[in-house]
């Protein structure tokens, strides 16, 4: 297939990591869901990520979290949070991306949508495994810099971020299945 | 490439190589994980901000300030209540706030401003170019470099079709606001404004890999490259200037 062919080439993996890179930057930097409670906002970092591991596979995944994640810490005003922000965010790019496209809880073929191939069971177990390394490395990382005290703080928000990720990432990928199908063979 | 954190100056700091500036950056976190007293660490954060209103004026005191304000508030509410101690300050009932808890509560307080602050002197400095290139200048290689550069190339062009998509779906207002509410509404109205701007970003996937394969990415013949920085022996006077910073700075632990 003409398309798979052009997946494996260098200039299509360039172009396919700048892309969602960028897109993850723009999700994390300009798409904010206000929630009412606590008047703060959710950022959609989250979602693009889930969505680029659900659709693209690890290695994609892993590029566009990392450095997409990094970027809109270093143009958003938070550039201390930069270096830590892309090792977390690579590193659960990477963890869903290798879990959705493993070989374990693997749906037969004609249980599966043609129109969307990943099951909901990976879907779950990956955004949980992405959900558990981004909320206790954060958590890590927090308590090195500021003391556990203060990071224990954030880790509802960081969990509730991450359930409205999964959530709209797995959303966004049955919508972009489902409406433009040749996205099913472009992966790295 | 898009606006940054940089804010243009002729500062001393602004004319610095990048490259030393990074090497100083490293320095500064380095010694921010060490273990020195209150006075030294409060000493290196009115170090850093010193040369932060110098390079950027007053605003890069504030804006960094705006940005840390909330942690620093929550880590001097909750760092002295969790941490023991022998000579009790106050005490409330099972609580008690000790002089080692104010103490290490002042050292993460200097930490984080300290870091908050070198990272924003660093980015308000250094254009985000001459960041990249000092990345490659220590190693990064060709092709993450020209991610980044290309993503930075991108961000616009997405914003842009982000704000074209909302506003046209607007237009048809497809949503059904009186089903749903808070939180579900709010995604169940996003969903299909980022599903149409997230195909149409992935249709410009074909497109650049095209563009990149005629400028010769993937073959023997590339024809691109990045700019190199000055080699260092035209920089003698920044390394020297680099050198005394740096020894200013481990004279700070040492002293």
């Amino acid at each position: 297939m003409e398309q798979n062919k052009n997946s494996s080439s260098l200039a299509m993996r360039i172009a396919l990591a700048a892309v969602l890179t960028a897109v993850t930057a723009v999700f994390t930097l300009i798409v904010r869901v206000p929630i009412a409670p606590t008047r703060g906002y959710i950022n959609l970092g989250d979602a693009a990520i889930y969505f680029t591991a659900f659709t693209f596979g690890p290695v994609t995944a892993m590029i566009a979290a990392g450095l997409g994640t990094a970027i809109a810490d270093l143009i958003g005003g938070y550039p201390q949070w930069a270096p830590i922000t892309l090792v977390i965010n690579a590193l659960r790019g990477l963890a869903v991306g290798l879990v959705i496209r493993s070989a374990a809880w693997k749906v037969p073929e004609e249980q599966t949508s043609k129109l969307f191939p990943l099951s909901v069971v990976k879907i779950i177990v990956s955004g949980l495994v992405g959900m558990i390394i981004m909320v206790s490395l954060y958590f890590l990382a927090g308590g090195i810099m500021y003391g556990f005290p203060a990071a224990v703080v954030e880790v509802p928000g960081n969990m509730i971020q991450n359930l409205v990720g999964i959530l709209l990432g797995a959303l966004l990928a049955v919508s972009v299945f489902r409406a433009y199908p040749p996205v099913r063979w472009i992966s790295w | 490439m898009i606006g940054s954190m940089y804010l243009p100056g002729n500062s001393s700091l602004h004319k610095l190589d990048p490259r030393v500036k990074l090497v100083l950056l490293v320095e500064v976190c380095v010694i921010l994980f060490w273990p020195l007293s209150v006075i030294r660490y409060a000493s290196l954060v009115v170090f850093v901000m010193a040369c932060t209103v110098l390079a950027a004026g007053m605003k890069g005191l504030f804006a960094p300030l705006k940005t840390i304000l909330p942690l620093l508030i929550l880590i001097g509410l909750l760092t002295p209540l969790f941490l023991g101690g022998d000579e009790t300050l106050v005490s409330l009932g099972v609580l008690r706030i000790t002089r080692e808890g104010i103490n290490e509560t002042l050292l993460i307080i200097f930490r984080v401003t300290g870091i908050t602050f070198a990272f924003y002197l660093y980015f308000a400095t250094t254009r985000l170019q001459q960041f990249i290139l000092t990345l490659r200048w220590y190693g990064l290689p060709y092709t993450a470099a020209l991610v980044i550069t290309l993503s930075f190339r991108y961000i616009p062009s997405i914003v842009k079709l982000l704000q074209n998509v909302r506003d046209a779906h607007k237009l048809r207002d497809t949503s059904n606001s009186t089903s749903k509410n808070g939180l579900k509404r709010r995604i169940g109205e996003l969903q299909p404004v980022l599903t149409s701007a997230v195909i149409a970003s992935i249709k410009l996937i074909p497109v650049l890999a095209m563009s990149l394969e005629h400028r010769g990415i993937g073959s023997s013949k590339q024809r691109s490259s990045f700019v190199q920085l000055p080699h260092l022996r035209f920089c003698i006077l920044h390394i020297i200037s680099g050198l005394c910073a740096a020894a200013v700075l481990t004279l700070l632990i040492w002293m």
